[in-house]
């Protein structure tokens, strides 16, 4: 478990983390979102050890991270502006990460690379971006380490790849100890690997939340109902986050158990009524607008 | 907890990766090492004009120059290239996260820097060795000396390459690393210049520690130039460092470095890696990229070098147009210029070169306050003369006065203050005029006649010492000096030379005399006689000078006394030659005799000769050299003068038949 205890970072007269607190659980793929500048990356850093924060510390399985290598060695870091070494091929890096991470899988490395389709003797200066961000993912992938901190890793990869590697990511949680976290200033990018959130605003952490239990607390309905009054009622009788009239159709956002928001609907027989699937940008807008912020603002 | 990562495996791969570097050196010491040597050797045993092992010693070894140079150089760019990872956030971001404390991947990374160094080099030393043992002239005392300069090389890289080391870590920019490399390089010399420079010109009476030359000048010269060359920086402390005594044929003469030398570079790469240790762990990550690493040095290092600046130009300004009004302009205009300068360096961003106003303020407040106080002597050292009731003695001595004073051990006394306590006299009535007109003429700096220059020493009652250097009129200092002089212990303190008897004139090497070309001409209107003796007669210049030898040779114990004249005419009017012993005992007595006599006054006013005598205690220690003025009025001397010239014109007349 990596636990951000009070966590403030400072760059000259910015203040990038402003006492952050959260933690990040084993076994779950965080999804750390943010605007640009939110703070995403400095979280990241300080947590790999690379800043040292002001106040406040990070602990990796108990153990503080900053120049602690026995805390250090459970970690990958993929930094956003990832770096390979001055004509390096892919085989070059490979030993490199052999001698610095002494649990390296280099067979397992060695296999991706050919499944990926990437040329390990090539220099990756000649490899597109693309390219170059799925050979630092095998590479963070094949550090065996129990954490990697993927700093907006996923940008540049087309969707297949994003597939490709959120196999990789699911195979790996399977087979062995695994808690990928994953920053990006996307939440569609996101959306389909990550089930643990946290979102950063400000250099604060507005939430951090388990994204299948945000999802079945909030529910998205659409109905259309005889009278006024009627909607009146539902609007009171319901934990409404959002609610938007057009024409006689009502939707409506609400918290709260599925069942119990579709009998509530249900009571007042309505001409129209269904449920809709929520999107994480929705669940997003509502929980945010819930703590005060307006999301739309905030990230998209 | 220690890292799993291996230290070893980490250091060999970053030294391959380094592998640019390490083919760089040895390319360079190929050429400066064995390629050096191969030529000349070749060279020579073509033409035979020397011995190999005379060109072999020329180009191995110790105080090889060019060697040196470039091993400072190396040790420069090394340090660049290997740490520049702390001016990178991408390589940082990289290097940072893995599982290695921080102090231990910069000495990971140090030590990768040092083989791409150590390897060249020793291999291009050991290829030297072999074309020595190849033409056939390395010898065993050769190779031992070369190891041991090879071990001195590899010092002086690490000095080199762990100061400049400390250079990067307190920049985050290449740009200023190498900007911070040439500051520390020149850093202590301006500040030198500026201390003397304030000194100098805006307190002449302060009497600096060990005068001899040139109202203090030429002293303060020497001390700078050890400072400047020595001292100031490592990399010219290493550039400056030279064996002591060492001659071209070290290995064979066994001349080596003294061990203060090694210790010293020993030492210097172990303060300053640990002082890069200390910096690792404290300098922060996010330094990458900004000019400077830690914040509050900006400021500080700012005002450190504006004022400095400030002051030299105010000196200099004050120099050429001595007014208060332009001197201020000028200090104000460049302290405020150095600081934008610098903040345009640390943002790189010309709108905001103007970001730190108070920056800008504290230099100028300092640098005027500075300039104005020694400008207007504002502590009054210029004026301050104690109190002739709190006076117990004092003493003067002239500037320019050459003849020596030694201690009960033989050994000279440089210190201008030592040599005033020597000649002290509780005689203050006397002195006090002298230092009451040199205040004088310090405050109206108006000198219309003639003038000299002393040295003063103030012993005041309650033992405190005051020393002080004053222009003052010749006839007022001359009038006191006169008086004093009739006390004959105090001449004798005053003139050495008095004191000298037969076991001080058995130390004697050698004489030299130079006198105005009228006298030489006023003797030469004397016909010489030939001296007799049975010297071959030759027209050659090579025989002659054998024959004078030989002569010499036979008749005193001095290796050379050939006497020559117009031998000296370096301001076209004197001239001078060199006496035998015999000669040279009767002119010092001739001397003593006509000094005691006189009115003990001894001024140089260019008229007069002087006498150089060269002496030693033992025979192993070094020369002393006194000099003293000679005068036409010293009829003795001037006889014995007379004699020793037509007995050299003889015997040239003689060789030359």
């Amino acid at each position: 478990m990596i636990e951000i205890q009070d966590v403030t970072k400072h760059f000259g007269d910015v203040t990038a983390l402003n006492h952050v607190d959260t933690q990040i659980d084993e076994g779950c793929i965080f999804g750390l979102v943010g605007t640009n500048g939110a703070g995403k990356s400095t979280l990241l850093r300080v947590a790999a050890g690379v800043l040292k924060p002001e106040e406040g510390s990070v602990k990796v399985d108990g153990t503080p991270v900053w120049e602690e290598p026995q805390a250090k060695e459970k970690i990958c870091f993929l930094a956003d502006t990832g770096w390979f070494f001055p004509n390096a091929s892919a085989n070059t890096m490979r030993d490199y990460y052999a001698i610095v991470y002494p649990g390296f899988d280099r067979a397992r490395f060695d296999e991706l690379i050919g499944k990926f389709d990437l040329d390990p003797k090539r220099k990756l200066s000649g490899f597109s971006k693309g390219m170059r961000k799925q050979v630092a993912v095998l590479l963070g992938l094949c550090a065996n380490t129990k954490y990697l901190f993927c700093d907006e890793t996923f940008d540049g990869l087309d969707p297949v790849m994003r597939q490709a590697v959120k196999s990789l990511f699911a195979s790996e949680l399977l087979n062995r100890e695994f808690t990928p976290v994953i920053a990006s200033h996307s939440l569609r990018e996101i959306e389909d690997i990550c089930d643990h959130v946290g979102l950063l605003h400000k250099g604060g952490v507005l939430f951090a939340k388990d994204l299948d239990e945000m999802k079945l607390g909030i529910h998205k309905l659409q109905c259309v109902l005889r009278s006024p009054q009627q909607e009146e009622e539902l609007l009171s009788g319901l934990t409404v986050l959002q609610h938007e009239k057009r024409g006689s159709l009502l939707t409506i956002v609400a918290r709260g158990e599925r069942e119990a928001v579709s009998a509530k609907v249900q009571e007042k027989e309505p001409l129209f009524f269904e449920l809709l699937p929520l999107t994480l940008e929705e669940i997003f807008i509502s929980e945010t607008e819930v703590a005060g912020y307006d999301i739309k603002n905030l990230i998209f | 907890m220690t890292s799993r990562i291996s230290f070893f495996k980490l250091t060999i791969n970053e030294w391959k990766k380094l592998g640019w570097l390490t083919a760089l050196q040895a390319l360079l010491f190929a050429m400066v090492i064995p390629l050096r040597l191969l030529l000349p050797l070749a060279l020579e045993k073509r033409i035979k004009a020397r011995s190999l092992t005379d060109v072999l010693c020329e180009n191995v070894g110790f105080d090889k120059t060019l060697t040196t140079v470039t091993i400072v150089a190396m040790g420069i760019l090394c340090a660049l290239a290997v740490f520049s990872y702390l001016h990178s956030r991408k390589r940082l971001d990289f290097y940072y996260s893995l599982a290695i404390r921080r102090d231990t991947l910069f000495l990971v990374k140090y030590t990768a820097g040092t083989l791409t160094f150590v390897i060249p080099f020793l291999a291009n030393q050991a290829l030297a060795v072999l074309v020595g043992v190849l033409y056939g002239v390395m010898s065993a005392a050769v190779v031992q000396e070369m190891a041991s300069a090879s071990l001195l090389g590899i010092l002086f890289f690490l000095t080199s390459y762990s100061a400049a080391a400390v250079a990067v870590l307190l920049t985050g920019k290449t740009l200023t690393s190498v900007l911070a490399i040439g500051t520390l390089s020149v850093y202590l010399p301006l500040i030198w210049l500026v201390v003397c420079g304030c000194q100098q010109i805006f307190l002449p009476t302060l009497l600096p520690d060990g005068v001899t030359y040139l109202g203090g000048a030429y002293r303060l010269y020497m001390t700078s130039r050890r400072l400047m060359l020595e001292r100031s920086s490592p990399w010219i402390m290493i550039l400056a460092w030279s064996p002591d005594g060492a001659a071209v044929r070290q290995g064979l003469t066994g001349m080596w470095p003294d061990l203060g030398s090694i210790c010293l570079f020993l030492v210097l790469p172990v303060i300053m890696t640990s002082l890069c240790l200390v910096l690792c762990r404290v300098r922060k990550t996010e330094a990458a990229g900004k000019a400077l690493a830690f914040r509050w040095t900006e400021g500080l290092i700012k005002i450190l070098l504006a004022v400095p600046v400030a002051l030299f130009i105010g000196m200099a300004v004050y120099e050429e147009l001595d007014s208060v009004v332009w001197e201020i302009c000028f200090v104000a205009a460049f302290g405020a210029l150095t600081c934008v300068i610098m903040e345009f360096i640390y943002r790189w961003d010309i709108r905001q070169v103007l970001a730190h106003k108070w920056h800008i303020i504290v230099t100028l407040a300092l640098s005027l306050a500075i300039f104005l106080f020694f400008r207007f002597d504002l502590a009054g050292v210029n004026t301050y003369i104690p109190e002739k009731e709190e006076l117990a003695a004092m003493s003067v001595r002239r500037s320019y006065s050459d003849f020596c004073y030694y201690d009960d051990d033989g050994k000279r006394t440089k210190n201008e203050q030592d040599i005033l306590r020597l000649l002290e006299t509780d005689k203050v009535g006397l002195l006090y005029p002298l230092a009451e007109d040199g205040v004088r003429n310090v405050q109206e700096n108006d000198f219309e006649g003639d003038y000299v220059s002393l040295n003063v020493e103030y012993r005041l009652k309650s033992g405190r010492m005051v020393f002080r250097s004053y222009t003052v009129k010749s006839d007022l200092y001359n009038k006191a000096q006169r008086e004093l002089m009739k006390d004959e212990e105090y001449r004798r303190r005053y003139y050495p030379i008095l004191s000298w008897d037969e076991t001080q004139l058995e130390k004697v090497e050698e004489i030299w005399v130079l006198l105005p070309q009228e006298l030489w001409e006023m003797f030469a209107q004397e016909e010489p006689a030939t001296t007799g003796n049975d010297a071959e007669k030759t027209d050659d210049a090579d025989g002659l000078a054998e024959s004078i030898s030989d002569d010499e040779k036979m008749t005193d114990g001095w290796e050379y006394s050939e006497w020559e004249y117009a031998e000296y005419s370096g301001s076209g009017v004197m001239t001078g030659m060199t006496l035998t012993e015999e000669a040279g005992r009767r002119l010092i007595r001739a001397y003593q005799e006509d000094l005691a006599e006189s009115d003990g006054l001894l001024t140089d006013s260019g008229s007069e000769g002087s006498m150089s005598i060269e002496w030693r205690r033992e025979l192993n220690d070094p020369y002393n050299v006194d000099r003293y003025l000679l005068r036409k009025d010293f009829t003795r001397t001037m006889e014995v003068l007379r004699e020793a010239y037509m007995e050299g014109a003889a015997r040239e007349k003689d060789m030359r038949g």
